[in-house]
């Protein structure tokens, strides 16, 4: 009897302490993750949340698209975004599945944008979004963990990291003195107001991108991934729709998303890819994105607007507005609005910055007066780049060009000169015969244009593979627009006499 | 997968489960398939076969000694010098490569026709030096009449790979690993204390070691920038780290065998509070020490050259001579064999030259030194002459360190050339301005480092006093208990230094 206590008690310090043990760490965990705030703020602030009819499902497609709060306001049901940046098409069945741990939805939207990402290669940081958002010993995390590196080349990951963070983050110890990540050691506080809406305030232009209707073939590992997502959707009677968040789409994209379309449509389940809707939605791809994948706050609006109508058209979901229960979406709603007014002015402000650069551009071949014309260019849209080739003793005291050459650091009585400005940012200046070799234009997913430019025994000023050197007099320079990516003026800076000119090329 | 991998933590959980739910009779059988495994991802698995042979022939030799002839019998001395000599030969050629080596480098330079392959690497086996000294140690004990030859060769085999020692020992005797081959019951306090010592192990390893070493790293890296009392620090600080990555290591792998209710012998017993260096050697590596002694040191003090020797010194030096000289020889050869074994002639010429040299004369001066203290009325009981000599071991130990720790021979003398410069232009300033900062770490680390050192006097304290630090601790009031090990917990969880970005994985005594 004394023994068989004795073994009793043994067995309840040994679970109590190894409890407290896994407590802490846990705990400890939270404290020290480090993959990003949105994500983490995101996904356990769903869990905070009470009665979501629409729970839509993605990756930043979805963060930067979507404003549940605006459907709210418009329509009277709930939703959120349950999304992380660079989330892979074949890990959204965990994410529905974790998510409805707390919350069953009455409608389940998945965007599949990404299904052409899904790839052999591990992208850390797209599976460490969503797994270390989530509860360190959560079956569905370990679970997801598990199918999204076993299905790629794990060889050379360090795969206990992926199951215990901490192993990983441990070393970010500025986490011990942030209040922000202690306040992840009660899951209850956090709370996201805006419910996983986080809006682009940056601006691309672009062109509308064409559209292709043939079927392309999908990769095993996308087929597989896809599948296994309508399995589970069958599995547990879900009512899904799968969309298409509307990007700058390329042709290969456009074939692999018809093809999940065919297969979406043939298990019964809904399909909307809307970058065949641009139209409909109004899309100006002048102004209304953000990057290559992203709309911006202009364009979320456009299309909020659209998914919600088709949302509220197609699903009987409930109006809740007025619902004593739902009293903390009105007061949420309040708080969003504000931050609306204040994207809306940042996003207005900064594409007419952009508009009127361009205006600018398009009239600099116009402008044969110097001082006029050096003052516009200064523009900080603008990369001006210059080229001089010989020395020159111009008699002049010309101020605009004295202020010019000042600027450029030009030394007038040297044979060779590069010079690369953006604004009053001085990106390259020499005298020395070096020559420049960089990259122009805004990146935002489209990529920049290559330039070099040297002075001296091979004059060049190549830019995206073209040579705009010539063999006027004078001081040469090219002005480009680096959002529209492209070459506004081709000038030459000369004197004749006493008289400063610009000759536009 | 080293001992401090996370791999290494999962075999041992798995292991210890497997263990214990298997039937006692084939318990041994779990713990070779838990070694076979562990050398599968720790080594080069085709290695194994340097293990098998040298179990195949301790297991040969020993075996024929019991049953052998009369005929046979005058040549079982024989039987054993072979069995040895395979062992060492073997592992000559492989760990002991640089001896040859830097041989037949001499020798092409020497005759350039002659076209001798010196270039390239050579696999040695996981634990090679470790092994081979257990394997001497068992055909020797066999000799000897010491241990009964095991008959069956896979149980021989586990001797030799028992996975937790296989890394870095210690040098366990035949004798000492019985209960290898025993049954075993769970027993609750074998998983405490077993885990217990595992995360002190961590402890010293990844909180204390790995920054200490980051410091004397960087000071060492930039010897031109790190002048004047840096070279010094850097030559004082690394007994720290080497003691805590060695002993750390070792609580590790006796803590890990303690899972399974297998004791193995102790490595360490508070080396830092000795007051020789004499009583250093007895607290530090004590199993290679034990082994030396037992298989080199006495039978070489036996030997009719010894004892001859001994004689001719009594007549022409007297009793003091007679006892000395012999001894001299004998150590001389003993810290040969161990700097030997450590695998280079730097090891040889620095560490086991400069520790004989000082025992030596320690031994010489010893009636002078004496008589000095009498004289100045020196009271050798109280406190600050104990800590005095202390400090002296410790400094004697860090000096001969430099040998150990640069990465040649020429490398040492240049560094002993750097510690000589760096007094003429000494920089107290250095420990108020905060330029440690610039070598790596933070002022976090530097408390860390300094909590830490603090616990292991406390710790070595408790280990005085009670046996074990654990011993203490286990008679305290239970929330006491467990504050302290869920403190110990979250220090290595949080701040020991391990995952990417590091490489604490390689442990000093790993090489050997």
């Amino acid at each position: 009897m004394e023994k068989m206590k004795d073994k009793l008690k043994k067995i309840t310090a040994f679970v109590l302490f190894m409890g407290i043990i896994i407590f802490l760490f846990c705990k400890a965990t939270w404290i020290f993750r480090a993959n990003g705030e949105e994500a983490r703020e995101d996904i356990v602030g769903f869990k905070n949340q009470a009665n979501i009819d629409v729970v839509l499902y993605g990756g930043s497609n979805l963060l930067r698209f979507y404003q549940p709060l605006e459907a709210w306001k418009q329509k009277g049901y709930t939703s959120y975004n349950y999304a992380t940046s660079a989330a892979k098409a074949d890990l959204l069945k965990e994410y529905i599945e974790e998510s409805r741990s707390t919350n069953e939805a009455q409608l389940y939207v998945c965007d599949i944008r990404t299904i052409s990402m899904v790839e052999s290669v591990v992208d850390e940081a797209s599976l460490r979004n969503w797994s270390d958002s989530v509860p360190v010993f959560s079956p569905v995390r370990l679970k997801g963990i598990g199918s999204f590196l076993f299905s790629r080349d794990w060889q050379d990951q360090d795969i206990p990291s992926f199951y215990f963070d901490i192993l990983k983050y441990h070393v970010n110890y500025e986490a011990l003195g942030s209040s922000y990540q202690w306040a992840y050691t009660d899951l209850g506080n956090i709370y996201n107001v805006d419910k996983g809406f986080d809006p682009s305030l940056a601006h691309v232009p672009f062109e509308e991108p064409e559209r292709y209707d043939g079927r392309g073939e999908l990769t095993q590992q996308q087929e597989k991934g896809l599948n296994k997502l309508l399995d589970y959707c069958d599995q547990e009677n879900l009512q899904v729709l799968f969309i298409v968040c509307p990007y700058i789409i390329s042709e290969s994209d456009w074939l692999i998303l018809n093809t999940c379309g065919d297969i979406i449509q043939a298990r019964g389940y809904e399909f909307v890819n809307f970058n065949e809707y641009y139209e409909e939605i109004g899309f100006d791809f002048e102004t209304d994105f953000g990057d290559v994948n992203h709309v911006n706050y202009l364009g979320s609006q456009k299309y909020t607007a659209y998914l919600m109508d088709y949302i509220s058209d197609h699903y009987d979901l409930a109006d809740h507005r007025g619902e004593e229960a739902f009293d903390g979406w009105n007061s949420d709603y309040a708080i969003f609005a504000q931050s609306q007014e204040e994207w809306q002015e940042s996003i207005d402000s900064l594409v007419a910055q952009h508009l009127e650069a361009k205006e600018i551009g398009a009239g600099l071949g116009d402008i044969s007066d110097p001082e006029r014309w050096y003052n516009k260019i200064q523009n900080r849209n603008f990369t001006v780049i210059i080229q001089k080739n010989e020395s020159y003793d111009w008699p002049t005291d010309d101020a605009t060009l004295k202020k010019m050459l000042s600027k450029w650091e030009m030394d007038m009585s040297k044979s060779s000169y590069v010079g690369v400005f953006s604004g009053n940012t001085c990106i390259f200046s020499s005298n020395e015969g070096e020559t420049y070799y960089g990259n122009l234009g805004v990146d935002r997913g489209r990529g920049t244009k290559e330039c070099t430019v040297s002075a001296g025994e091979n004059p060049q000023m190549i830019i995206d593979g073209t040579d705009y050197y010539s063999e006027a007099e004078g001081i040469q320079i090219i002005v480009f627009d680096n959002n529209y990516q492209k070459i506004v003026d081709h000038a030459v800076l000369s004197v004749s006499g006493e008289e400063v000119r610009i000759i536009h090329q | 997968m080293t001992v401090t991998s996370f791999g290494f933590l999962g075999l041992l959980a798995a292991g210890v489960a497997i263990y214990y739910c298997a039937p006692k009779k084939i318990q041994w059988i779990v713990l070779l398939g838990l070694s076979m495994v562990f050398y599968y991802y720790a080594a080069e698995p085709f290695t194994i076969i340097f293990l098998i042979i040298s179990t195949a022939t301790a297991y040969i030799t020993t075996n024929l000694m019991p049953c052998a002839s009369e005929r046979i019998r005058k040549h079982i001395s024989g039987i054993a010098v072979m069995g040895i000599l395979i062992n060492a030969v073997l592992w000559f050629a492989l760990k002991g490569s640089s001896f040859w080596l830097a041989g037949a480098r001499a020798l092409q330079r020497l005759i350039p026709d002659l076209n001798i392959p010196v270039e390239g690497t050579l696999v040695s086996a996981l634990g090679m030096g470790y092994y081979t000294a257990q394997v001497v140690g068992y055909i020797l004990d066999c000799y000897r009449g010491v241990s009964i030859p095991q008959r069956n060769p896979i149980k021989l085999f586990l001797f030799v790979c028992f996975f937790p020692q296989l890394t870095v020992g210690p040098i366990s005797k035949y004798s000492q690993l019985q209960s290898l081959y025993e049954g075993h019951r769970f027993s609750y306090s074998n998983l405490c204390f077993g885990s217990q010592r595992i995360l002190w192990g961590f402890f010293k390893k990844l909180v204390i070691s790995d920054r200490v070493g980051i410091i004397i790293s960087a000071i060492w890296a930039d010897a031109g920038t790190y002048t004047g009392f840096w070279p010094w620090c850097a030559v004082l600080l690394y007994p720290l780290q080497i003691y805590t990555d060695f002993s750390g290591c070792m609580d590790i792998v006796l803590g890990a065998a303690e899972l399974f209710d297998i004791k193995l012998p102790e490595n360490f017993h508070n080396p830092f509070t000795s007051r020789s260096v004499q009583e250093f050697w007895q607290r530090w590596h004590i199993t290679l020490g034990i082994w030396a002694k037992d298989y080199v040191y006495y039978p070489v003090l036996k030997s009719k050259v010894l004892v001859s020797l001994g004689r001719w010194t009594k007549k022409h030096f007297g009793k003091r001579g007679a006892k000395l000289i012999p001894w001299a020889v004998g150590m001389g050869i003993l810290w040969f064999v161990m700097g030997f074994w450590h695998g280079s002639m730097r090891h040889i010429l620095g560490l086991s030259a400069w520790y004989w040299i000082i025992l030596v004369l320690g031994e010489l001066f010893a009636p002078v030194l004496k008589k000095l203290i009498q004289f100045l009325k020196v009271n050798t009981e109280c406190y600050s002459w104990k800590l005095f000599q202390r400090i002296r071991t410790y400094v004697i130990f860090a000096f001969g360190t430099v040998f150990f720790a640069a990465p040649g021979f020429h490398a040492a003398l240049e560094r002993y050339k750097i510690l000589y410069t760096s007094l003429k232009n000494l920089n107290p300033w250095i420990f108020f301005d905060g330029s440690i900062l610039n070598l790596g770490v933070s002022w976090m680390d530097v408390n860390l480092v300094i909590i830490g050192t603090y616990l292991l006097v406390k710790v070595a304290y408790l280990r005085v006093h009670y046996g074990y630090a654990r011993i203490w601790i286990q008679k305290q009031i239970l929330p006491f208990r467990w504050l302290l090990w869920i403190v110990l917990f979250l220090l290595v969880l949080i701040y020991g230094l391990y995952g990417a970005g590091y490489d604490a994985s390689q442990f000093i005594y790993q090489g050997f």
